[in-house]
């Protein structure tokens, strides 16, 4: 009779989808985890939780802007922004690396950096985690040092960082802990100022028209995803200390940015 | 001047209703016909009270065309019956009711009252205007209005959810409830968005938006969620196919997220006539529901009509164009007075048909216009000011196509016509339960085309008029669509070990995906770690390969004028091709495969161009067979190949070839499933003088039989696939230039199967047309019988000589002096067939009610 069947059994469901899609090609190597504590000069704070600590002294210039500089114009800038309440001391300049750009429950923020004035340094704390399953204990790192009567400052923060976090801490059922504090979000005040001038406001942008900030070999953030998803997947972990310095310098620029963004207030732009 | 329609290949892609030639609109109407019109109705002295119109335009028709009417169907007027106010219905909602006149309730909604206060999902099958809203939202502002929970309301486009919260807002008003109803779409503001993720009581969205928008970011919504009460789905029935077997996952998703934020919402839904609400709503919620199905709400007399157009010419089949029938039954009730809508199954003839009307009524332009066109693609707000004026009455007639076939609340009117059959049963009710007015009589008027469904229908009112509607099918472990949503909700929550999404394994599915690198297990855990959005990449209209789009480039414009979706890609817009946009030619200069985008230049062109492709199946698995002695039936896996090869130029109206061309596109493949006939060898060649006969009765028999499985399963044509070859992918059969049929090799050449070299076993396979397939096949077996029976009475009974594309597809002059007729052969065929096709099955065995 005509027609042959192949087979006779209903293929399993593994041999179904491998017919209808096609299978994506996994060099699943397993790449070889050096220590990541050594590597990035940090320490295991919590089980698969890192913590990668830095001071940097005032004297420090990111660009042309002296962080002392920048400091020092905190007052003014804060109260151009209708935040006088806020003591530069207690400003935490605050920016994550996610596994995604669109947001949504499904991103995750696996680098937190936090940074703050702490008399003559800017002590910068990264956290990172390496799995899930630490996700909740670097929230409660979140919340032990941006605490109660922090200012965040971030870059986009509002839309992005900060409803990220949120949305992380009611899936593990817990509380926000960025809930209830100040936040300055920088992106509004350098759009007032600068929109005019410059081709856009990205971070990268403000860094090398405002602080004249040009970073040398950086990771681009478009690709900290795929770099995140690496190290999940095959344990690739090269490439995470790039990401962190990536990351300091989004936190020190936050920083820098104080003194542009007040003299502008100063001479009228803003 | 009555326009034919002309016989045209079918093959012409089903985007673009436009490419027909023949259906340019003509010029205005000559003077003689609209005398004729105004003679019909002098005969008729019109009653002074205009509640007896409806009746005198049945009566002028049935005394003037007996002939064309081919069915009626009279549904007796019914009394209403009522039942009291439930006793736990709040007070002021019991004011609110009385102050709109409302003193009782029918006796539907107070069972769907009772089956929802007893926590059972319930679905509720009424016809329109039966007050099927009450009663959802009666349960809904109870509850709500009491102790502030929440409901969704799901409907399938926007604009019916902007209606709904304008009923639900006058109720809560006039009881002074304090719910906010609010929408939740695209259309939303942002800064509008957190209000009503905080405060709306009652959000109205829709499937696509619950999808993209509310369950990946159900974060924001957790409030929302956590007192989440009622989920109202209406329309039901428009969720089927692959749009439901989707919509079952969002639902999936939906319920999984609940479950997460400690709430089990309990589904009301409503639904249109259709033969398996029941079993639909069970299959969507994946639970028992309990079925609502006999209405209390009073009904006028309601007549409806099957109406066949004039033969004209009788050797080749063709009747009268549908368009001049359908504009003159409307002119008789617009001139009697009657509030009229006329259906079109496109845009192009809603334009036609309303400029035909508009000429007769419209002629004076001081005067406010009595007829209006309604169709897709208009802008909201000119849509809403149609809607007003429909309602307020200011309007005679208006002429549309199915985007007025949801339950928009335009008023009450007399008369509907449907210019040519809307494809499914259950879409033509529910275009018929636009007219129909609880003190009056209503006629709902099927004016046949010369397709085939419509001249089947014609022949067999019976199947139409009769109390059979379609069973409304999904797949929701459709393997592709089920993969999409695991994606979309392991994203939108991690998944853990032991739970279980749909009927699959999904310890199977979620290891796939650790595969691909798209989650990660952790534990009992499984992670979602790409950067991307996957609901974005998800369209539940369809299953999406990527849609094309058309762009314009004449005189260095870039305007995108067209989308086409991916399976019709292939055969419309190959380099080359006259592509037809509202019936004016482009060609296709440049086809990007990959960046699936075409580049098209506004032509001149006196010819149109059809795709010469091949389609080659291999039967991979099969699940079941009857096996008799003269033929077997069967069903399974197939691997579907098509190849486009090339393409003929077509001369208009005289339809003379003009030329060839070569296309060059990679060959398209999919695995789906498929059931199909194949006649033993040596049966064949006892019914058969040549292996040419036999192919052409193969072909027929093939047409018919595609046709019909469409029919009996709630699908459009182009849902299925249809093709002659032999089951190994050898060869597949195709009407030749010259209307003869030819086997082609896979390579695309022409085979000579009159030799003994080829192997000869042809079969017929119809398949589902979705990578995957979307459930259409196993019950197109189980019919097996009923599918070759009506074929058989389809092609037996038609009105043509020797085959039309009202039975076995267009036939080509030549062919007609052949040994036998293509009709002759696919009869011969389809008894062959039938053997394998156990007696009629009823169709309601299957239905779980």
């Amino acid at each position: 009779m005509a027609p042959q069947p192949a087979a006779t059994l209903p293929p399993t469901l593994a041999e179904r989808i491998a017919r209808t899609r096609r299978r994506a090609l996994s060099d699943a190597r397993a790449h070889r985890t050096p220590d990541l504590a050594r590597i990035t000069s940090g320490r295991w704070l919590a089980p698969q939780l890192l913590l990668v600590e830095r001071r940097l002294p005032l004297c420090h210039a990111q660009g042309h802007v002296r962080l002392d500089l920048a400091r020092s114009s905190a007052p003014c800038l804060l109260e151009s922004l209708g935040a006088h309440t806020c003591d530069p001391e207690r400003m935490v300049f605050f920016d994550t690396e996610t596994s995604g750009l669109a947001g949504g429950t499904g991103t995750i923020a696996f680098i937190v950096g936090l940074a703050r004035f702490d008399r003559e340094v800017l002590r910068i704390r990264q956290l990172l985690i390496t799995t899930f399953a630490a996700e909740s204990a670097l929230l409660d790192e979140i919340r032990s040092f941006a605490s109660a009567g922090s200012c965040l400052v971030s870059y986009n923060g509002k839309s992005f960082d900060a409803p990220l976090i949120r949305t992380r801490a009611r899936l593990l059922r817990g509380q926000d802990p960025l809930g209830g504090l100040e936040h300055i979000d920088l992106l509004h005040p350098v759009r007032r100022a600068f929109r005019r001038d410059w081709p856009d406001c990205r971070l990268r942008t403000a860094e090398e028209r405002a602080l004249g900030f040009s970073r040398v070999d950086d990771l681009p953030g478009s690709q900290v995803p795929e770099v995140f998803r690496r190290f999940m997947r095959f344990g690739d972990s090269a490439p995470l200390p790039r990401v962190l310095e990536h990351n300091r310098h989004d936190l020190v620029s936050l920083a820098g940015l104080l003194y542009p963004l007040a003299e502008a207030h100063r001479s009228g732009d803003a | 001047m009555e326009a034919f329609d002309g016989i045209h290949r079918a093959a012409q892609p089903l985007t673009r209703p436009s490419t027909q030639p023949a259906k340019t609109p003509a010029a205005p109407l000559p003077e003689k016909q609209i005398d004729l019109v105004d003679a019909e109705l002098a005969a008729y002295p019109l009653p002074g009270d205009t509640k007896h119109r409806a009746e005198t335009l049945i009566a002028l028709l049935a005394h003037r065309h007996p002939e064309r009417i081919a069915g009626e169907l009279v549904i007796p007027a019914r009394t209403a019956r009522h039942a009291e106010f439930p006793p736990g219905l709040d007070a002021r909602i019991v004011t609110a009711l009385r102050a709109r006149g409302i003193t009782q309730l029918y006796t539907h909604q107070r069972e769907a009252w009772d089956h929802v206060s007893s926590g059972r999902h319930t679905v509720v099958v009424t016809p329109t205007s039966s007050g099927k809203t009450l009663c959802y939202n009666l349960p809904v502002l109870n509850a709500v209005a009491g102790t502030r929970v929440k409901a969704l309301y799901l409907f399938p486009t926007k604009a019916l959810a902007q209606d709904q919260v304008a009923e639900l807002l006058e109720l809560n008003a006039a009881g002074a409830l304090g719910v906010r109803a609010c929408t939740f779409d695209g259309d939303t503001p942002g800064d509008a968005r957190r209000a009503v993720r905080t405060h709306g009581d009652v959000v109205v969205s829709n499937p696509d938006m619950l999808h993209t928008g509310i369950l990946p970011h159900h974060t924001k919504w957790a409030q929302f969620f956590e007192t989440l009460r009622y989920v109202v789905i209406d329309e039901l029935h428009t969720y089927r196919g692959v749009f439901g077997s989707h919509m079952a996952n969002v639902l999936r998703r939906l319920r999984r997220i609940c479950r997460f934020y400690g709430s089990d919402p309990l589904f009301i839904l409503c639904s249109a006539t259709i033969a398996n609400p029941g079993q639909l709503a069970e299959r969507l919620l994946g639970e028992p529901v309990a079925v609502v199905a006999d209405s209390g709400a009073p009904q006028g007399k309601k007549v409806l009509m099957v109406w066949n157009p004039p033969v004209r010419n009788a050797e080749l089949g063709l009747r009268a164009s549908a368009r001049s029938q359908s504009t003159r039954i409307a002119r008789l009730a617009v001139k009697l007075g009657l509030k009229t809508i006329v259906f079109a199954n496109s845009r192009l003839e809603v334009e036609v048909l309303t400029k035909y009307l508009k000429d007769v009524f419209d002629a004076d332009p001081r005067l406010p216009a009595r007829v209006a066109a309604y169709r897709g693609g208009y802008l909201p707000t000119e849509r809403r000011d149609k809607e007003r004026k429909l309602r307020a009455g200011g309007l005679d007639c208006v002429v549309s196509t199915s985007a007025l076939e949801l339950g928009m609340d335009i008023g009450a009117l007399d008369v509907c016509v449907l210019n040519g059959y809307p494809g499914s049963v259950a879409g033509a009710m529910q275009r018929f339960g636009r007219a129909g007015r609880r003190q009056r009589t209503a006629l709902g008027v099927l004016v046949a085309s010369s397709n085939l469904l419509d001249q089947y229908l014609a022949r067999h009112p019976e199947f139409f008029l009769g109390a059979s509607p379609e069973h409304a099918r999904i797949d929701p472990d459709q393997l592709l669509i089920l993969m999409d949503h695991v994606r979309c909700a392991a994203f939108e929550l991690p998944f853990r070990d032991g739970e279980s999404f749909g009927g699959e394994d999904l310890r199977a599915a979620l290891d796939y995906l650790a595969g691909e690198g798209v989650v990660h297990r952790e534990g009992a855990n499984w992670h979602w770690i790409t950067d991307s959005y996957p609901a974005n990449s998800v369209s539940l209209r369809a299953l999406a390969e990527g849609n094309f789009v058309a762009i314009d480039v004449t005189d260095g414009r870039r305007n995108v004028i067209a989308e086409v979706d991916y399976s019709s890609a292939a055969v419309t817009l190959y380099e080359g091709a006259i592509y037809m946009i509202q019936s004016a030619p482009w060609q296709v200069e440049k086809l990007d495969w990959v960046g699936r985008k075409a580049y098209l230049r506004r032509v001149h062109a006196d010819y149109y161009t059809d795709a010469i492709d091949y389609t080659r199946l291999k039967i991979l698995a099969e699940f079941d067979a009857d096996e008799q002695a003269r033929a077997r039936c069967a069903h399974g896996e197939v691997h579907v190949v098509r190849r486009v090869a090339g393409y003929k130029k077509i001369r208009y109206y005289t339809h003379e070839n003009i030329g060839y061309g070569n296309v060059n596109l990679p060959d398209q493949e999919m695995h789906t499933t498929a059931v199909w006939w194949e006649a033993r060898p040596e049966a064949l060649e006892r019914t058969f003088g040549t292996r040419h006969e036999a192919l052409d009765g193969f072909l027929g028999a093939a047409y018919a039989l595609h046709h019909i499985a469409a029919l009996l399963s709630l699908a459009e044509t182009r849902d299925i696939g249809r093709a002659v070859g032999d089951g190994n992918g050898e060869w597949s059969a195709v009407v030749g230039p010259g209307g003869r049929p030819n086997a082609r090799a896979a390579d695309g050449t022409e085979l000579d199967i009159a030799r003994g070299a080829v192997a000869f076993r042809p079969a017929i396979f119809l398949y589902d047309n979705y990578p995957g397939g979307i459930g259409m096949s196993a019950p197109l077996f189980d019919l097996r019988g009923e599918v070759i029976g009506r074929a058989t009475d389809l092609v037996a009974h038609c009105a043509c000589k020797d085959g039309c594309p009202a039975c076995v597809g267009p036939v080509l002059a030549d062919s007609r002096s052949r040994e036998s007729s293509p009709r002759a052969a696919a009869l011969r065929v389809l008894d062959l067939l039938q053997e394998a096709s156990t007696p009629l099955q009823q169709p309601d065995a299957r239905a779980v009610q």
